[in-house]
């Protein structure tokens, strides 16, 4: 039986068909999910894909987690239930709490489009556990990807073996230069940079492939 | 007091008469508010629509031709494809930022209100030197501008050019292109139609956005007691009201739930309505009190404002419910504002209140129209007599500096362009002509490759108008050719001076004249085109600036792309050496004196067109191999190609054959570059095709040798690319 994989759409957001599409070619099967809609049953995983929640008003991610979804995926990271968020759904998921830290703008104050190459710092997580390289080629494509977050959470998050990826170009900024990381529970994953887009030999490279492959199989 | 107030809100003495005839009385003020703005250069072509009908339209894939939103294409399979470009350049010259953001809004506009989904938008930025600060500043606000808008609404923006020339420094130019892909089945054209069918208004609420010339009519209203300061607006846009209208719309016409659709751009909602009526022949009502507002507006301010992100549909009242519904969770405005009346052959467009007073009755069409007699006086334009037989000598340290001035790194500003979403780019920018996928959410994946290039030059068109407009539709054609995609269309945005000045007019009708030579000669059609006239200053004009957009289309596309890679001892060739009949530096920034623009055998040209079509279908054993990389030659001619192939790829190019100068600066579209890694396959089967070739040159070192004495570093021209856009100081 293909996982079922819920994506969580919001007004603003557009990442969520190219996510559905890397999750067929990882074998799963994607269903959107109305950032309205207060209840998920029976998916095994679920995913906060990229785009503009909610316009990014006041802060990205700041008005998505009171969305009526957001309760029931609170609900569903206390089960353990794996959720991913990838870009805006990295900034909406430590707005709401379920990721320590936040997404700054860019160290450059401009938006960037560009290709980005990650160290994979642990295999200890959903995300990577499948990887047999140590470095990824990822497209990044945000305006506030820079990660921040207080000194003592820093040493907790290098600790708990936390930091799940590290940009070996950091573009934007980011603190100890992390491009993607998880919770204490580990089933919590947030990154920047868009795995979707790299599931393709002639869009772009398969490295993002290989992640989702690992998402999934670890389900 | 009516007669000094047509004068104020831009209207000719002729015009107000013709007016009167129309109504067969005298406006009133609202009327007259509305006449004005619908009788603008920018609304109604006055000064170019008889120019415009002698382009050639008509293909067997046009569905949709020049005069709605949108050109459309059957690109086959049930699949259509819907374009455009538009300009934006005097809201862009006051407030760059805004201007640019709200360009991209209106085109996205045209695109969706005829039922396509965008999937890519492009820009063409013309600016003055950025060693000035003060155009530095205009371009970043420009990029800044796209950039917001573009991705927060989500389109990936894919392609464009960036021009830098004195006479733009006053006069920027935004010229923005769109393109989107629907079924069939879910094409909604601008026609009203049904006695009784409901007019609603979606989107954001209206301001006074936009209201500029008219807002003279505040200082003369009747009751001068109630003198308000009324300050002109800026339109304001907002991507994520566009994105939510967006898709409320796309779910609307899957549901079939609107009868027809026109989008609110210039002169807002009299224009919008006032087409719906004339096209479809039914009369129109609006009740300006329904109109949901951000703050107190006048009736004449309510039908002229220019506030963004709002479209009016045209519903069955059976329908509403459903309509409001769709509306709701979208979160956007949906309110009925009217409704229509009876079918006519003279179509009228009233404007009541809540006490059902009407406050203008006039005839669609009349308004829609414009004015009957708009005659420009055309003369052709003199310039400098071209001197042919000038043999022209630089000195290396010229050439030199000339290359450098011309290597500009566009990454600085597609980098901030979302250039990847919906997975769908082949050939991402910063390549000439971008290639997409045909396929978008929820609309489905095609086995078809779409191309598009967009091109202007200047120089060329000062140059010689004519010829100028008509070698930039040739580049256009070998651009999309060159990654294997066959012209099919092309679209226009004519950028011009002061139509009341005789040249202007004159270098107009010869752009026009050469853009409709060059769509005969190429069998392509125009499917749609703007006219932005006004681009001058006391001080300047700019040059003829007509830009095009060119469609091309690979179909079936089997998932190919050449390498566009550069080896170590690879080996380059000049294809096509016998297209460009005439070789001058006519049209260059490096021509020390007035030459003649290069001549184009056709015969020739479409020889290379074709081969380049198929060398893409060619299934013979490494064909990649022999084509690795295939550049067009046009602006900056060979020499600066071949700097920027080595640049870009970080590897030495040397060229071992002694061209002369016009050979290696000549920037007619005729030839291509390509490299390849297996000389006597390539040299063979382009001899089978009987295609003209030279070699010129080898991949490798670490220099470029553009003769065996001028070289140049490889680590000095990725510094200078690097560092080419940046502020001065």
């Amino acid at each position: 039986m293909s996982k079922k994989i819920g994506v969580i759409q919001f007004p603003g957001t557009n990442c969520e068909y190219d996510v559905i599409k890397a999750l067929e070619l990882s074998g799963a099967i994607g269903e959107i999910i109305w950032h309205t809609q207060k209840n998920l049953f029976n998916f095994d995983a679920l995913i906060i894909p990229g785009g503009f929640a909610h316009g990014d008003y006041l802060r990205p991610g700041a008005i998505a987690r009171f969305s009526p979804v957001m309760e029931a995926v609170k609900e569903f990271a206390k089960q353990q239930g794996p959720i991913l968020g990838i870009c805006n759904g990295f900034q909406i998921l430590t707005e709401a709490h379920l990721l320590p830290g936040a997404l700054q703008k860019n160290v450059g104050l401009k938006f960037l489009c560009k290709k980005a190459i990650v160290e994979v710092v642990t295999k200890n997580s959903y995300l990577t556990s499948e990887l047999k390289k140590n470095y990824l080629e990822l497209p990044i494509n945000h305006f506030a990807g820079s990660y921040v977050c207080s000194s003592s959470t820093l040493k907790e998050l290098k600790d708990n073996d936390q930091i799940i990826l590290r940009y070996q170009n950091n573009l934007n900024g980011s603190l100890a230069s992390i491009a993607g990381i998880c919770n204490k529970d580990r089933n919590v994953i947030g990154l920047m940079p868009h795995p979707e887009r790299a599931c393709n030999k002639i869009t772009g490279e398969l490295d993002g492939l290989n992640l989702f492959r690992s998402f999934i199989n670890q389900l | 007091m009516g007669k000094a107030l047509y004068k104020d809100l831009g209207l000719t003495s002729s015009e107000y008469q013709e007016i009167i005839n129309i109504l067969k009385r005298e406006p009133n003020n609202l009327e007259l508010a509305m006449f004005s703005v619908m009788w603008s250069e920018h609304c109604c072509y006055k000064s170019s629509k008889q120019y415009l009908k002698t382009l050639p339209t008509k293909s067997p894939r046009v569905v949709v031709g020049p005069g709605e939103n949108a050109g459309v294409l059957d690109i086959g399979d049930g699949l259509l494809l819907a374009c455009r470009i538009e300009s934006h350049n005097h809201p862009c010259a006051v407030e760059p930022v805004q201007g640019a953001a709200t360009g991209v809004g209106g085109i996205l506009r045209d695109i969706f209100t005829m039922g396509a989904r965008p999937v890519a938008l492009g820009d063409c930025i013309y600016v003055g030197p950025i060693t000035n600060k003060n155009n530095f500043l205009k371009l970043e606000g420009i990029v800044d501008g796209i950039s917001s808008y573009g991705n927060s609404v989500g389109v990936p923006t894919l392609g464009g050019e960036l021009h830098f020339e004195e006479c733009y420094s006053q006069n920027p130019l935004v010229n923005v292109f769109c393109l989107g892909l629907l079924k069939k089945e879910h094409l909604v054209l601008a026609k009203a139609t049904g006695e009784g069918n409901l007019v609603v208004l979606l989107g954001a609420p209206t301001g006074k956005d936009g209201i500029g010339g008219v807002s003279i009519l505040a200082s003369t209203t009747i009751d001068s007691e109630n003198q308000k300061s009324k300050l002109p607006a800026v339109q304001v846009g907002d991507p994520y009201e566009e994105k939510r209208l967006i898709e409320a719309c796309l779910e609307l016409f899957s549901l079939r739930l609107v009868v027809a659709i026109q989008d609110l751009g210039g002169a807002g909602l009299t224009c919008a309505s006032s087409e719906l009526a004339a096209k479809g022949s039914i009369s129109v009502e609006i009740n300006v009190d329904l109109v949901p507002l951000r703050e107190p507006l006048e009736p004449y301010e309510i039908m002229t404002s220019e506030s963004q992100e709002r479209m009016l549909a045209i519903v069955e009242p059976k329908n509403l419910e459903n309509v409001l519904e769709v509306a709701k969770k979208w979160e956007i405005n949906a309110a009925v504002i009217g409704k229509l009346t009876k079918t006519s052959d003279e179509p009228l467009l009233i404007i009541t209140n809540n006490e059902k007073k009407v406050l203008a009755k006039v005839p669609a069409n009349a308004i829609a129209s414009g004015p009957q007699y708009c005659k420009r006086e055309v003369i052709e334009k003199a310039r400098a007599p071209k001197q042919k037989n000038f043999s022209q000598t630089f000195s290396d340290s010229e050439l030199k500096q000339y290359l450098l001035s011309q290597l500009i790194n566009h990454e600085w500003v597609y980098s901030q362009y979302d250039h990847q979403l919906f997975l769908n780019t082949l050939v991402p920018p910063g390549h000439g002509a971008f290639l997409i996928r045909a396929s978008a959410p929820l609309i489905g994946d095609y086995n078809k490759a779409i191309a598009v290039s967009l091109d202007g030059n200047p120089l060329w068109c000062d140059t010689d108008p004519e010829l100028g407009t008509y070698l930039t539709l040739f580049e256009g054609a070998l651009k999309v050719a060159c990654l294997g995609a066959t012209p099919i269309a092309c679209v226009d945005c004519l950028n011009f001076g002061s139509p009341e000045d005789p040249n202007v007019m004159g270098d107009f009708v010869n752009c026009i004249n050469g853009l409709k030579r060059a769509c005969d000669d190429l069998g392509i059609p125009v499917i749609g085109g703007n006219v932005s006239f006004y681009n001058a200053t006391d001080e300047s004009q700019i040059y003829p600036t007509p830009v095009l957009g060119t469609i091309g289309l690979i179909d079936p596309f089997d998932g190919k792309l050449f390498s566009s890679r550069l080896d170590q001892n690879d080996s380059l060739y000049l294809v096509g050496t016998n297209v460009i009949s005439e070789l001058t530096l006519g049209g260059s920034k490096l021509a020390k004196a007035p030459l003649p623009l290069p001549k184009i055998d056709l015969k020739n040209f479409k020889q290379l067109l074709n081969f380049l079509i198929k060398i893409n279908h060619i299934k013979r054993k490494h064909y990649l191999e022999l084509f690795k990389t295939i550049t067009p030659i046009n602006q900056g001619g060979l020499a600066l190609k071949v700097v920027e192939l080595a640049t870009i790829n970080n590897i030495g190019i040397t060229i071992n054959s002694k061209l002369t100068i016009e050979e290696l600066f000549c920037e007619a579209p005729g030839s291509v570059l390509v490299v390849t890694a297996d000389d006597k396959e390539f040299e063979l089967q382009l001899k089978e095709e009987q295609i003209s070739f030279k070699k010129i040159g080898q991949i490798g070192g670490s220099k470029v040798l553009i003769t065996p004495e001028f070289s140049l570093s490889l680590k000095e021209l990725i510094h200078s690319r690097a560092s080419s856009i940046k502020f001065f100081d």
